[in-house]
């Protein structure tokens, strides 16, 4: 048996494989190395069965349709929504192929990516000053309830004075005020000490209307004094 | 007056018609480079559903990106690049690369021996296990020669190497193989 060493069977493969690119045949190259035959004819046995694995790998068909299918997918599609579909060609999950598409909106189309920015900015400008009003609105409110409350609190307390039946008999109710307090009550103008009574205030108010009715008689008598009637001439001669 | 269809395969045209929005040209590299981009990435990962969704991810970035492709490079090399990212990115973020392989089906017709059928997948499964014992640069090299039958030269362009490079790299794993084919007397 032919053994030969690592670097003389390199030699050997390197120049009967520059042989065979040259296109001599297999017989031709083994002849051509006599006294390595065995190494030749191994170095072919070997590339024949490398070869040999080409038809035992085949490709799937529907792979290659499945490729050519996306592909015109895409090229059906518009240059600029091209970045939008190759996510879809490739599989990628929604948040991928937005992740992907970055450069769609801030670099091939920088106009398109300033307006979302813009837009989302209004849009969460206006949702916040939204937000910040209706506290205002509720503070608002919360403050009309309360106010509403207190009023009527204030309606009740006075539907009960009216229907108090304590006033309805106010005569009474001092003539027993009187009696309580052993008839001595200081009240108004009335100086302290004076007995006050219902009695009492009846003559006082007998005494007022006497008192006025002398001051009208007074008053018709300024009305019938004639010495005022030549006043103009008194004058004149003084 | 229709225009005149001409170097339909030229990929070079094709991705200058796919760059100025011509989904059909886009659909005619795919059919192109789909099957040696998917089988490079399915070496690579050894998974048919993470080799699934990765091819996906390769075409779908070429089609974005394919207004940055420069008319001088070539589309192979431009996709193979794209796949080569795309592995390294896969593995960087799984941090962990398995050995195991998972089952190859190999496509039978239906005359074919159900023994030798399975006898074929066995050692499909043993030379994936092979390759996977290389280095990661030495499997990619291997897998884009192999498996995607790109040329030095193209290779070289798709990992920023040199042909030179490449072809060292190429040897070194073939060298390793066979020691490894040789220990499960195989060769």
């Amino acid at each position: 048996m032919n053994i030969e060493s690592s670097d003389t069977f390199d030699t050997i493969v390197e120049q009967a494989l520059a042989l065979h690119e040259k296109g001599k045949s297999i017989p031709d190259i083994i002849a051509a190395f006599p006294e390595h035959e065995n190494a030749v004819r191994d170095l072919f046995h070997i590339t024949a069965e490398l070869e040999s694995l080409r038809d035992t790998v085949t490709p799937p068909e529907d792979v290659l349709r499945s490729i050519v299918a996306r592909t015109d997918a895409v090229v059906t599609h518009l240059p600029s929504d091209r970045y939008l579909f190759t996510g879809g060609v490739q599989g990628r999950s929604s948040l991928q192929q937005f992740i992907s598409n970055y450069h769609y909106f801030f670099m091939k189309k920088g106009i398109v990516g300033l307006v979302a920015v813009l837009l989302l900015v209004i849009l969460g400008g206006a949702y916040y000053w939204q937000g910040q009003r209706g506290v205002a609105v509720t503070d608002a409110e919360r403050q009309l309830a309360a106010e509403e409350a207190e009023l009527d609190r204030d309606i009740a307390d006075m539907e009960s004075f009216d229907q108090d039946s304590f006033l309805d008999d106010l005569d009474g109710a001092l003539a027993m005020i009187s009696e309580n307090d052993g008839g001595a009550v200081p009240l108004g103008d009335t100086a302290v000490g004076e007995s006050i009574s219902v009695d009492a205030l009846d003559a006082d108010l007998a005494s007022a209307l006497d008192s006025f009715s002398g001051d009208m008689s007074d008053l018709e008598g300024f009305t019938d004094d004639t010495s005022l009637d030549n006043l103009d001439s008194g004058l004149s001669s003084v | 007056m229709m225009e005149k269809i001409e170097n339909l395969d030229d990929p070079g045209l094709l991705m200058g018609r796919a760059k100025r929005g011509d989904a059909a040209a886009f659909g005619e590299l795919y059919d192109m480079y789909f099957t040696p981009v998917f089988r490079y990435i399915f070496a690579r990962v050894r998974e048919r559903e993470t080799a699934s969704d990765l091819a996906q991810t390769v075409f779908l970035k070429v089609f974005q990106a394919r207004e940055r492709y420069m008319e001088y490079g070539k589309p192979l090399a431009y996709f193979f690049t794209v796949a080569r990212n795309a592995v390294i990115d896969h593995w960087k973020k799984k941090k962990e690369v398995s050995l195991e392989t998972e089952e190859i089906s190999v496509a039978v017709a239906t005359d074919d021996d159900p023994h030798e059928a399975a006898e074929r997948s066995h050692t499909a499964q043993v030379i994936m296990r092979g390759i996977g014992l290389l280095t990661q640069d030495q499997q990619e090299i291997i897998t884009m020669k192999f498996m995607s039958d790109l040329s030095n030269k193209e290779i070289a362009a798709a990992t920023g190497r040199t042909e030179e490079a490449v072809r060292q790299l190429q040897c070194r794993a073939l060298a390793a193989l066979r020691r490894h084919f040789k220990d499960l007397h195989i060769l």
